[in-house]
Formats: C-alpha cells, structure tokens, sequence
C-alpha cells in the first residue's frame, strides 16, 4: 500500500515537472497557428479559437526576409557541421597515430584554445574580420568554425583506441596513408562522428553572439539573431511564436533522430568510470 | 608529409583566428581605439581604470551572483531528476526526453517565449497560475526581480544537462554495492546517502565547475530579456553584457578589451581547477 502511494507521488511530481518543462513549447507551438494576431497572451487565450498556417505563409514567403535567415542559417550550421567531422577525424588520427617531430607542442597549441572563453575575443575578433572583409560574409563563421579543438581532442580519444594492427595491415594490403584514413579509421569511429556532427549543428545553429556581432546587415542574419530582432521591433505575439517554431524544428528533429548521442556528447571530457 | 600538408594549413587557420584574436586583443588594452578612426597608446591607463572602475565590479557582482543563483538550483534538481530516471520505472525514458528538451533549444527562443509568459500584467501566464495560489502578481522583469528571471531560465535551460551527467554518473555505480547494502538490512535513503553520494561526488564537482564556468559567461539570455540592455539599473549587467555595451555601446574598443582580460583571468581559473578534478579521478 505504501508502495502504492509512492508510486502514485512519483508519478504526480514527474508529470508535473513534463508540464512545466513543455508548457513554454506549447504556447509557442499554438501561438504559431493562431488565426487571430495578439499582443498579449494570458492563461485563457494561449488556446487558439480558430487554427490557421497564415503566419507561416507570410512568413516564409519567397524572398521574405525570414527566408533568408534561414538560408544563412542552414548555411553556417551545415558546412561547418561537414567540414568539421572530416577535419576533427583527420586531426584526432593525426595526433592519436602518426609520430612526427613537435606533436606535443602542436597538440597543446591547439588544446590552449580550450581556456580561451568565445566572449573574451569577441572584441578583437570584431576587429580582425573587418580587416578581412569578413564582417556580413559568411566567412566569419565558415573558417573559424572548420573544426573544433574539443571535437578534435574527442576523436583522438575515440581513434587512439583502434588496432594499431588493423592500420598496419591496411598498409601492407597498399593502401595510402589517405585510404586508410578515408576506408578505416572514418567507418570504425562512426558513433564518435555522429556525437561531433550533431554538436557541431547545435552549437552552429543556435550560435547568437557570433551573428549578433558579425553581421550588421539584415540580409545577413541566422535565424536566432533574427528572430531577436522581431524581439525588438516588437513584432506580433503569434509572428515571434512562428518565427521561434521555424529557430526549433531542425534541432527537434535532430534530437528525435539522434538521441542516444546528445547523452555520449555531453558528457564528452567529463569524468570517466 | 601526409602529416604536413594537412597541419601546414590548419595551424596558419587556428593561428589567424584563435591565437591572433587573444595577440590583438592584449594589444588593445593599451589602446583607446573607438572603432572608427584612428587610436593612441594610452599605456596602462585601461588596466588603471579597470581596477577603480565601479562599473566593472558591479557587473562582476551580477555575474557571479547570477551563478549562485543559477547553479545551485541546477544542480540539486538535476541530481533529482537523474534519480527519478535511474528508476527506470514506465515513463521515465519519455521524461527524460521532455526534461532534455530545453537545453537543445536556443536562448533567444525560449527567451522570447517567456517575455510573453512572464509579464508583469495581472493575466500575464505566470502571474495567473500565482494567482491561483493567492500569490500577488509580481513584476518580473523589474529592478527587483530581474536577475531572479534571468536566473530562473538559466535553471530551466540546464537542468537536462546536469541530468544527464548525474545519470552517467549513476549508470558507472556498481549496482552490486547497492544490492550488498540492502542485503544488510539498508533502507533507501541509507543507501543513497552513504553510497550514492558519496560515489557522485565527483561527477557533482564536474557539474558543479562546467555550469558555474558556463553561467559566468552568460549574455544571450540578459540580451535578449532585456533589450540589449543590463535590465532596468543595470539589475542583470553581466560582465559578458558590460564588455559587449563598454565595446559596442560606447565604442570604447580598448577597455572593453581590458574588461574581457577580466573574464578570461576567471575562466583560466576555474578551467585548471576542471582540469585537477577530472585528472585526479582518472587516476
């Protein structure tokens, strides 16, 4: 019986909990369909009255300013995502196998960027992209995101621990250094390179500092800086709603489809059993 | 040479944007560039100024109080929440899920989702579901609360991260230990106390640095809440959101610089802490 009862409590506190964790996504989601445009929502009137999709319409119109925030968006998260799994796997097999003079001094060169906080040279970094005409390119994202030192020291970890025999007899079978790189060590650390990709995307989509202060042209915005600016202007409760569902959509659906790898991702680094 | 052609360009990319950027920005700090037109050498009149700077100092009283109020919530609830998971009872796999679901989602949305659910009018959301327990409506993003707000979707945004560590943490106990304690007569809360705990201890340490590490650092949430302003008398004025004003606000270029050197000192710090704590478990 009193099992029973705890049971029940675990339950009630545990749905509770769901509720309040999603509530904010469901005002989001139904504000988004809302027929009617408000500019205020209360406790009464979060429920749409009447369904409607004329806000993602306008919203999303052909060369509608939001249209192109998605572009920049999808653009700054995908190369980056792309460039960085094949550079972080090629630097982590680098300096997980290959012995050449000054790999420690390279290594730690690298690994010094790790103490170095994004907002602490986000002033001189300001400066820097303008010198190279970088300030409103895509650019300022694409080169200094190619690769991630964190990535890189993850799957050093992850390839450290294949066979130095299995990369031995691929060289003896002929093949080059890029064939052994390209048809064992990427296909054997595949888990490790699902985690890197899907932090990658995540990082890259909903970075707001680096847009913020790296774009000064609207044309030029992500999506997340984007919709900060609807913020501002004071823009329609259901026209932020829509905007904030458009922001979300490819994370949810990344995280639906990759779950198991945001928990292995997360605790990259972290202390190890 | 395999090695070489790739390092070759990847150490000019790092050098030119991660060690250049940390070169010019120490230079800075001897400047009084404004971003446009030209600047003087002003020697060490920045780093003079940082120190006697009230401004500064307050901001990193924000920041540093905005941490506590942050993290300790965070990491006490995310303990909790790992817990209930490692029950594996029905449900818990879909709670977990739901829990996780902030922190993949960006600042500035939920942010905006909250401008609109926390306002100060009577049937503002949140002042409504105060209302049925009889509690006043209160004015969230004023001078009082501001920082509180801030705070709140901090807690709201990390908790699922903490979870998940906690539940790694958990997974690594040895559920034979657990087995043995019952066996000798334990009950739960003996069991969790005397040999969960202390077995979490190191997991709750890494918690407990990578949010503080991360909520000193805080700005989207402040910039978004509050205009891209500090909140009403400078109530949520970060350290990250000084920098960003002092650089981008006043065009002070160089003593933003000098300010940024103040964060990065704490980050350093707490970073060779992290690293201590994570190598002295490996061992």
């Amino acid at each position: 019986m009193k099992k029973r009862i705890l049971n029940f409590f675990f339950y009630v506190i545990c749905i509770l909990l769901c509720v309040i964790f999603l509530f904010p996504f469901v005002v989001m989601l139904f504000g988004s369909l809302d027929g009617e445009t408000k500019y205020a929502v209360t406790l009464t009137s979060w429920f749409p009255t009447q369904f409607s999709l004329k806000q993602y319409q306008s919203v999303l119109s052909v060369g509608g300013r939001m249209s192109r925030w998605v572009l920049n968006s999808v653009i700054i998260s995908v190369i980056p995502t792309i460039t960085g799994v094949f550079l972080d796997a090629l630097l982590g097999y680098i300096f997980a196998k290959k012995r050449f003079p000054g790999r420690q001094l390279i290594f730690w060169y690298f690994m010094a960027a790790i103490m170095v906080p994004y907002q602490a040279t986000i002033v001189s970094n300001y400066l820097l992209y303008s010198w190279l005409g970088w300030i409103n390119t895509y650019w300022a994202f694409l080169i200094p995101g190619m690769w991630t030192v964190l990535y890189m020291f993850m799957m050093r970890q992850n390839i450290a621990a294949i066979p130095d025999a299995l990369l031995e007899a691929a060289r003896i079978d002929g093949a080059g250094e890029w064939r052994t790189f390209l048809q064992i060590v990427l296909p054997v650390s595949k888990p490790g390179l699902s985690t890197v990709a899907i932090f990658s995307f995540m990082n890259n989509w909903n970075n707001f500092m680096g847009p913020l202060i790296f774009t000064t042209s609207e044309k030029m915005y992500n999506l997340v800086v984007g919709l900060s600016s609807l913020n501002q202007q004071s823009a329609s409760f259901n026209m932020q709603m829509t905007a904030g569902v458009i922001t979300f959509i490819p994370m949810f659906l990344v995280y639906m489809a990759f779950q198991k790898y945001f928990v292995d991702g997360i605790t990259v680094g972290s202390v190890k059993g | 040479m395999f090695v070489w052609i790739i390092l070759i360009p990847i150490l000019i990319q790092y050098t030119l944007t991660s060690v250049v950027p940390m070169l010019i920005s120490f230079f800075l700090t001897f400047t009084d560039w404004n971003l446009v037109g030209t600047w003087n050498n002003v020697g060490l009149d920045n780093w003079k100024r940082l120190f006697s700077d009230r401004a500064v100092w307050d901001s990193l009283k924000v920041s540093v109080i905005y941490a506590l109020y942050s993290v300790i919530p965070t990491v006490v609830i995310g303990l909790l929440l790992a817990l209930a998971v490692n029950t594996r009872k029905k449900g818990t796999a879909f709670f977990k899920s739901a829990w996780f679901f902030p922190v993949i989602t960006s600042v500035v949305v939920v942010a905006s989702i909250w401008k609109w659910m926390f306002t100060a009018e009577a049937d503002g959301i949140i002042n409504q579901v105060l209302g049925l327990f009889g509690i006043e409506p209160q004015f969230f993003f004023g001078t009082r609360l501001a920082l509180i707000t801030v705070a709140l979707l901090g807690i709201y945004q990390s908790v699922g991260t903490a979870m998940v560590y906690y539940y790694a943490g958990l997974k690594g106990i040895d559920t034979n230990l657990h087995e043995a304690a019952k066996v000798d007569g334990c009950t739960g809360a003996q069991v969790f106390f005397h040999i969960t705990l202390p077995l979490l201890r190191p997991t709750m340490a890494y918690v407990l640095i990578t949010l503080t590490s991360g909520a000193l650092k805080v700005f989207d949430s402040v910039y978004t809440l509050y205009n891209q302003t500090g909140g009403p008398q400078n109530a949520a004025n970060t350290l990250v959101m000084h920098v960003y004003r002092t650089g981008f606000f006043n065009m002070q270029m160089g003593y933003a610089s000098t300010i940024a050197y103040l964060l990065f000192a704490i980050i350093m710090i707490i970073s060779v802490i992290q690293y201590r704590i994570t190598n002295r478990d490996v061992e």
